[in-house]
């Protein structure tokens, strides 16, 4: 007798081979139709779905399938006096959709098109005297701010325009018994804040105020009797962890701590071989976010016919060599 | 139409979508019973649509809509919002009207707290409320503020900790002794008083409605931290208050971290708990351990119960250890101090090997499969902890 786990069944007929071209083809045509209601919707993450959508086509070369021109031009339309950038024309700018402008800039060596030196003031001007950043001059904390800020600066080349020390002081302060990180000073240990904890002080060079033993374990915890990873106790397994939880494990070099094979089985059952993409998890609807880090994922297992993905950024590796980065990990 | 609609039914306490998906000639779409809204399937997408363009239009200025008079643009965020309250630019509009003066503070903890009962873990929801929150802490701090007192978080705070509000228990017992000499009540704002404390009540609503919302319960554990200042009166009230829901929802991981939030709040603060309350830090973790075994027991495969499990008893060593450098420190020329200091290492060593016979003896032999994996982790953890 078993009590009730929350958990998926991968089914028998399960997919278990990579459709790489329909998920270009998935990709390639999302956001073709601009009326549709579900695309109005999401507005408010545009930036940030341009930038998985880019990605995606990215690790599975077919980034020139995408119109570059007509992204740059989106890019310069959401950049505000502030200098901050926002996620779709007529809104507000905030840090999330920054970075994943930048993030785009940067993939398509096209950095200047923004006015870069305003970006860099508008991201240190919401460092507070604690170390924190805000999202944005409305003032909310989250160590997810901490790492968009100095991937900013740091694609930008101006990581030292801040206070390192205070923003790293803030961020261990996030740090758990657990060894994981929350959102502020004693939250929860959740999978997604881990990994911009994780990647914040990778980029900061200071990965080692991390417990990486301890810190590995909680992470790889999270693996499922059906492979795939949740994000914290007693969740359901989702395919965007297999990139928040796997990356971190990365970076603190404790990534054969996972079991491989079943997480690699749960990521192909994602996909759906009608429309291509992936979903949560196997059998649910696809979107680009989960098509993103599904590939990134299978990058990460070591997947040969994707690109190698940069765990730190969740760029294409040889985007990051391109323009110079090159960080120590654990 | 509909958008106006919309404002004359906001005082809902709850609302929803009605699977309506064609419209009927003359009839609305709008149906209110018993305080309850429900809006038929078919116009979400063109109120959306209609007060989403119009919004945005009068925002950049451009096209036709240059003016609009305030009061229609609280009415098409209302709109927007209560489809899709992910929207954070239209949030920032709110935030705008709340500073120009056409909207209160108290109508958008309205608005929020009704998009919270069909979006119970919106992200932006909660990030908009600790704005309007913080200002009402920000305001309040300003009007209390005389001359003898300087500006800080402790002194509003104060404010907050209301003696009608607290639990009878947990009232300070002695009000001279202790080096905190804010304890007797000032000029408490009532409104703010109110509205902090219903803050609660909506968190538990939504955590209620959405399992392991993470958004609510650190919600929550924000408004411990901005607007008490983690006093000590709140976290004890806070511990008594919520252990009934912990013991309904065994599941629940973001419930369990929250009384671990409390619980190691009161541990940093133990002298202020057993100055001014007489409550000893290690009863609570014992009690807390005994409630979480017996849980245990009850309801064998609970992952969150033996996450909990462990923290508590890694908290009740580590006090322990606090003990052992106490005594390093106060005994530094005594003789005696290697026997003392050994024998605190024993008795941690004594717990812990007392904890490894009885999860050995007791859950790893037990026949649910689930709950002999969780048990096998648990002991693997603890001789790490024997072996450090």
């Amino acid at each position: 007798m078993a009590s009730q786990m929350k958990d998926v069944e991968i089914p028998e007929k399960a997919l278990k081979e990579l459709l790489l071209s329909k998920h270009a083809d998935y990709i390639g045509a999302y956001g073709t139709k601009k009326d549709d209601y579900e695309y109005v919707m999401t507005e408010y993450l545009r930036m940030n779905g341009i930038y998985w959508g880019l990605t995606a086509m990215d690790l599975m070369n077919q980034l020139d399938r995408m119109n570059k021109e007509e992204v740059i031009g989106f890019i310069k339309q959401c950049q505000h006096e502030s200098g901050g950038i926002a996620c779709s024309v007529g809104h507000d700018p905030h840090l999330l959709c920054t970075l994943s402008a930048i993030q785009i800039l940067t993939l398509y060596d096209a950095q200047d098109a923004v006015n870069t030196e305003k970006v860099i003031e508008w991201v240190r001007s919401l460092q507070q005297d604690n170390g924190c950043f805000y999202g944005d001059k409305w003032g909310e904390v989250d160590t997810r701010f901490s790492f968009c800020a100095v991937a900013c600066l740091s694609l930008l080349g101006k990581l030292d325009c801040i206070n390192i020390d205070k923003a790293v002081e803030f961020v261990v302060s996030c740090m758990n018994y657990d060894g994981g990180f929350g959102c502020r000073p004693g939250s929860e240990t959740h999978a997604g804040q881990v990994y911009c904890c994780v990647g914040m002080l990778a980029i900061t060079g200071c990965l080692h105020y991390i417990d990486a033993d301890l810190l590995g374990w909680w992470l790889c915890e999270r693996q499922l009797p059906s492979g795939g990873l949740n994000g914290r106790p007693e969740k359901l397994p989702d395919v965007c962890y297999s990139w928040w939880v796997l990356a971190s494990l990365k970076i603190i070099d404790r990534l054969h701590w996972i079991d491989k094979d079943s997480l690699i089985a749960f990521i192909l059952a994602s996909q759906d071989d009608e429309t291509g993409g992936f979903a949560d998890r196997p059998g649910d609807m696809v979107d680009p976010f989960h098509t993103l880090f599904g590939l990134c994922g299978l990058s990460l297992l070591g997947n040969k016919s994707v690109k190698a993905i940069n765990p730190v950024f969740c760029m294409p590796e040889e985007t990051m060599q391109r323009i110079g980065i090159q960080l120590d990990l654990l | 139409m509909i958008v106006k609609l919309l404002f004359f039914y906001f005082y809902s306490d709850e609302y929803d979508v009605i699977p309506v998906t064609e419209p009927v000639h003359n009839k609305s779409p709008l149906v209110v019973i018993e305080h309850k809204l429900g809006v038929e399937l078919w116009c979400i997408p063109i109120l959306y649509q209609y007060a989403y363009d119009k919004l945005l239009s009068w925002r950049a200025r451009d096209g036709t809509e240059k003016f609009l008079e305030p009061g229609e643009v609280c009415n098409l965020c209302r709109a927007v919002l209560l489809v899709n309250p992910e929207c954070y630019t239209v949030w920032n509009i709110r935030k705008e009207c709340v500073e120009n003066g056409d909207l209160t503070v108290d109508e958008d903890l309205k608005l929020g707290e009704l998009i919270l009962t069909k979006h119970p873990k919106s992200p932006e929801t909660f990030i908009h409320r600790r704005w309007l929150l913080q200002r009402l802490l920000n305001k309040s701090l300003l009007s209390s503020n005389d001359s003898n007192h300087s500006n800080s978080s402790v002194e509003s705070s104060e404010l907050l900790v209301g003696v009608d509000g607290i639990s009878v228990n947990f009232l300070p017992t002695n009000q001279n002794t202790c080096s905190n000499n804010h304890i007797l009540p000032k000029q408490i704002d009532r409104n703010l008083h109110r509205t902090v404390h219903h803050e609660f009540d909506i968190c538990l609503r939504a955590a209620e409605h959405y399992a392991c919302n993470y958004n609510a319960w650190s919600h929550r554990i924000w408004l411990i931290q901005a607007a008490f200042n983690s006093a000590v009166q709140v976290l004890l009230s806070e511990f008594r208050t919520t252990v009934t829901w912990f013991t309904q929802h065994v599941s629940d991981h973001c419930g369990f971290h929250y009384r671990q939030f409390l619980l190691k709040s009161l541990i940093n603060q133990s002298q202020a708990v057993s100055c001014k309350f007489h409550v000893d830090v290690n009863d609570l973790l014992n009690q807390e351990f005994d409630k979480t075994t017996d849980l245990i027991g009850t309801y064998p495969g609970h992952e969150a119960l033996w996450y909990h499990r462990k923290f508590v008893l890694h908290q009740i060593i580590d006090e322990i250890k606090t003990k052992k450098d106490q005594l390093r420190e106060t005994l530094s020329k005594d003789n005696g101090i290697d026997l003392k200091r050994s024998r605190v290492e024993s008795e941690r060593q004594q717990l812990l090997e007392k904890e490894l016979n009885l999860v050995s003896n007791k859950e790893l032999l037990s026949c649910d499969k689930r709950e002999c994996e969780l048990a096998n982790r648990y002991i693997v953890w603890i001789k790490r902890m024997l072996s450090l």
